[in-house]
């Protein structure tokens, strides 16, 4: 079962191929082929999924009415053309310890912007904001 | 003739009553560079062939002439995420809807989550079998249909620019 479920509308052909290479990925179309996913149908979708992280450039799913136990929202805030900046946002932003693994994801829906992230997490009341990573000092 | 400048790389003209909207320093027709990219030629095809045009000319017509689509259509966007949601499901030529529960109604191609502004952007960079490939949800016909409707969106918005430039220069 893939870990990552992508919103259809990501432009794949610079997303897909490079993700491919460390995690597993589906698209959300291919989860109901044929059928026509409304926008309700998408927190549905994802709970019969195991601890799934949907990954969308529609900014209407950050809101924290969507977070939910069962699954974890990232909306990366990025234009058309900088798309192929997703898979190494991600892949520093797993490196974080409150989104580096399945269990740690679930109940978030975070913002991811090439510099900050924010984010709500399930019964927390206030957006919580991530850190950036420790830079590494050169000697 | 009037001439009103539309973006960086986009003339509308009026002549004679007549209205086209041309890239600039060139006679070629926007509308006639939409018919290119609907047959099925690629952005770089369409370069190499007619060296006046550039890619970046070609990519802010269709990006002007989609956001003039939806507008004229009354969907959301990402610029205007506050516009109401239709109460119903609004079709758009044969193939594209703005549906309340489909993308939060924007512009969408009918059955699918594929947005029309995303696909016509993703058509500026990519040939139209790598688009087919990639959103095989997606058919060549109803990208044809939004490239149309989009190029006669761009003309009704800003033609009508060279108009007033004419009307205003009479009074």
């Amino acid at each position: 079962m893939s870990q990552l479920i992508l919103d259809n509308d990501i432009s794949q052909p610079v997303v897909v191929p490079p993700l491919l290479k460390w995690i597993t990925v589906e698209l959300l179309q291919q989860l109901r082929p044929g059928e026509i996913v409304r926008d309700e149908r998408v927190p549905e979708i994802l709970r019969t999924l195991k601890q799934p992280t949907f990954v969308t450039i529609d900014s209407d799913f950050w809101h924290r009415r969507w977070r939910h136990p069962d699954y974890c929202i990232l909306y990366f805030y990025l234009r058309d053309d900088e798309q192929h900046l997703i898979p190494d946002l991600l892949r520093a932003l797993f490196r974080h310890p409150e989104f580096h693994t399945r269990a740690a994801r679930r109940g978030k829906v975070a913002w991811v912007g090439t510099d900050s992230v924010r984010y709500w997490q399930f019964q927390v009341a206030q957006m919580q904001h991530l850190e950036p990573p420790p830079r590494r000092h050169k000697k | 003739m009037k001439t009103a400048e539309v973006g960086q790389h986009l003339v509308a003209q009026s002549r004679n009553g007549r209205r086209t909207l041309v890239f600039k320093g060139t006679r070629l027709s926007v509308a006639g560079v939409f018919r290119r990219l609907a047959r099925g030629e690629s952005v770089g095809e369409i370069v190499k062939a007619t060296p006046q045009l550039t890619p970046e000319a070609i990519r802010e017509a269709v990006k002007l002439a989609s956001a003039a689509l939806i507008d004229q259509v009354g969907a959301r966007s990402p610029e205007h995420l506050k516009r109401k949601p239709l109460p119903e499901p609004k079709p758009v030529g044969r193939y594209l809807i703005v549906h309340p529960n489909v993308c939060f109604s924007k512009l969408t191609f009918d059955r699918t989550r594929l947005t029309v502004a995303r696909m016509l952007f993703y058509r500026t960079n990519y040939t139209l079998n790598e688009m087919l490939h990639w959103w095989p949800e997606l058919k060549r016909e109803a990208l044809a249909e939004a490239l149309q409707l989009a190029a006669a969106a761009l003309m009704e918005r800003y033609a009508v620019t060279a108009e007033t430039a004419r009307e205003s220069a009479h009074s």
